[in-house]
């Protein structure tokens, strides 16, 4: 399952394009989140991430 | 049954909202669609210039009348409205970490000549993105944010975008979503791009930094364990205050570890000793070779989702809207096809891909890639002529070729090793330069 740092998200929806499953959005505040049933914990965001909020748990 | 539109631009940046304005002026019926829910707050980091305003980009030469905040792209005549606040900005330098420099002109010089001396301008990009959304509005364009895109399939003569919302159909799709985009994935165009590496990026807004100069733009170039990383600092809009954006090529370098060294250890360290650091906004860009072909299933790729590294705000307005024009006509000629928007296809040809050299705009990034920062620092520390006024990367490389040239009777004496790394940005691949930092299984194929 891949954890979110929400008060550290920029925002800046990097990853939602990045990932291979089409997993992730912005939630109305724009804030990134994931849709589990559809992550197949790649961990593309994770590396991706630029402010390192996601990480695996 | 689902609302047929002329056009649906997917991604609400300067690219999209360009494209929708145009469109909506020309009379298409417009679909805006943009995954974050308010549009005009920048949530990515981004210079915010609109830039270069003392020479030619695309072929083009771009104007921006102060007075009434209209900036034109005088050869193709798009224009549009900018009221927000701006600023001049003058001349460019690059830095080493040892503090030795390159000058591309000089703004105590060039601010005398007022609008004529500036090299591009800082803009409000949340206040220029509103106007051109409040423009498009205007003219019936419909927009939908909070939605996000994850597919994309041509059906008999409609495009459906499946989203987060609901699926959309338009007779052609403008896919304004940026250096990641969902829609050049899914339609399989990235498979024949060369990768060269994952850009990532953070931005921190300062104020009360002791820069050398006003008025000019800010680089230290440097390299961490090989892999090429930066820092931009970029005047604002607004008087005194800086977007500095801490860059690097290698995402498994610590940017913030990075911005703490160059703000509290290293020589420039006095240029921040009044700020702190205060991370606001971020992005992560895939770098690739540019799209050479921007057309599929009537998808129509413009902005960052078909350059190498990225198209500047004023790539991302013209392509955006020389793309939206195309559309409109390919729907008074009923040709609905590629065939249809040939205009746009044919610009892209001459515009850029007849023009730039293919790994062109990526030399200015690789230099940290294969040399180190001393070696950077005894480099320029040769350099003291101010090179011509640029911050256009695809003429600076060749200003700072030229003057090197008239210093390599002195390398070739002190540091001949030094001519070899030049020689290695000079003819080696760029994605073979940027192996040792790139992941190919970040390449969203």
């Amino acid at each position: 399952m891949i954890k979110i740092e929400k008060a550290q998200c920029t925002g800046c929806g990097g990853c939602v394009n990045l990932c291979p499953d089409a997993a992730m959005s912005l939630t109305s505040k724009d804030i990134v989140v994931i849709d589990e049933k559809l992550c197949s914990e790649c961990q593309i965001c994770v590396k991706t991430c630029p402010v390192r909020v996601l990480s695996m748990c | 049954m689902a609302k047929r539109y002329d056009l649906v631009v997917v991604g609400a940046g300067p690219a999209g909202c360009m494209a929708a304005k145009i469109a909506g002026e020309n009379g298409l019926s417009v679909a805006l669609l943009e995954m974050k829910t308010d549009i005009p707050v920048v949530k990515r980091a981004c210079s915010q210039m609109l830039l270069p305003l003392n020479e030619d980009y695309l072929g083009e030469r771009m104007s921006f009348n102060g007075k009434n905040g209209h900036f034109c792209f005088l050869r193709n005549g798009l224009s549009f409205k900018y009221d927000g606040p701006y600023r001049n900005i003058y001349a460019f330098e690059i830095y080493s970490l040892g503090g030795q420099s390159l000058k591309f002109g000089e703004a105590s010089v060039r601010k005398k000549l007022g609008d004529q001396g500036r090299i591009s301008i800082a803009t409000d990009k949340g206040i220029l993105i509103k106007g051109l959304l409040k423009q498009a509005k205007a003219h019936g364009v419909e927009v939908f944010p909070g939605t996000t895109v994850h597919d994309v399939k041509k059906e008999g003569d409609a495009v459906k975008v499946m989203s987060s919302k609901k699926t959309f159909e338009g007779t052609f799709v403008i896919a304004a979503d940026g250096a990641n985009s969902r829609i050049v994935q899914c339609l399989g165009l990235n498979k024949n791009r060369t990768y060269y590496s994952t850009m990532s990026v953070i931005e921190s807004s300062m104020k009360g930094l002791h820069l050398p100069a006003e008025d000019t733009v800010y680089y230290i170039c440097a390299e961490v364990n090989g892999a090429p990383t930066l820092c931009a600092l970029i005047p604002r809009a607004y008087a005194g205050e800086y977007n500095v954006v801490f860059i690097t090529l290698d995402p498994k370098v610590e940017l913030t570890k990075f911005a703490n060294f160059i703000m509290k250890e290293s020589k420039l360290s006095p240029w921040f000793k009044d700020v702190q650091l205060k991370i606001s906004l971020s992005a992560v860009a895939n770098m690739y070779t540019t799209i050479l072909d921007p057309f599929k299933d009537n998808c129509l790729l413009v902005g960052d989702t078909i350059w190498c590294q990225e198209s500047e705000n004023t790539g991302a307005l013209l392509s955006g809207g020389k793309a939206a024009i195309a559309v409109k006509i390919a729907l008074l000629d009923g040709k609905l096809n590629r065939e249809g928007v040939a205009t746009y296809l044919d610009w892209w040809k001459q515009a850029f891909v007849d023009r730039y050299p293919r790994d062109l705009i990526m030399k200015n990034y690789i230099l940290g890639a294969v040399m180190t920062n001393e070696d950077m620092d005894y480099l320029f520390s040769l350099l003291n002529e101010v090179m011509p006024a640029s911050i256009l990367p695809y003429t600076l490389p060749g200003h700072l070729g030229e003057a090197v040239g008239k210093v390599v009777p002195i390398i070739q004496k002190q540091r001949p090793d030094i001519l070899g790394k030049l020689g290695r940005m000079a003819q080696e691949p760029v994605e073979q330069i940027l192996a040792p930092h790139s992941d190919p299984s970040m390449a969203n194929r």
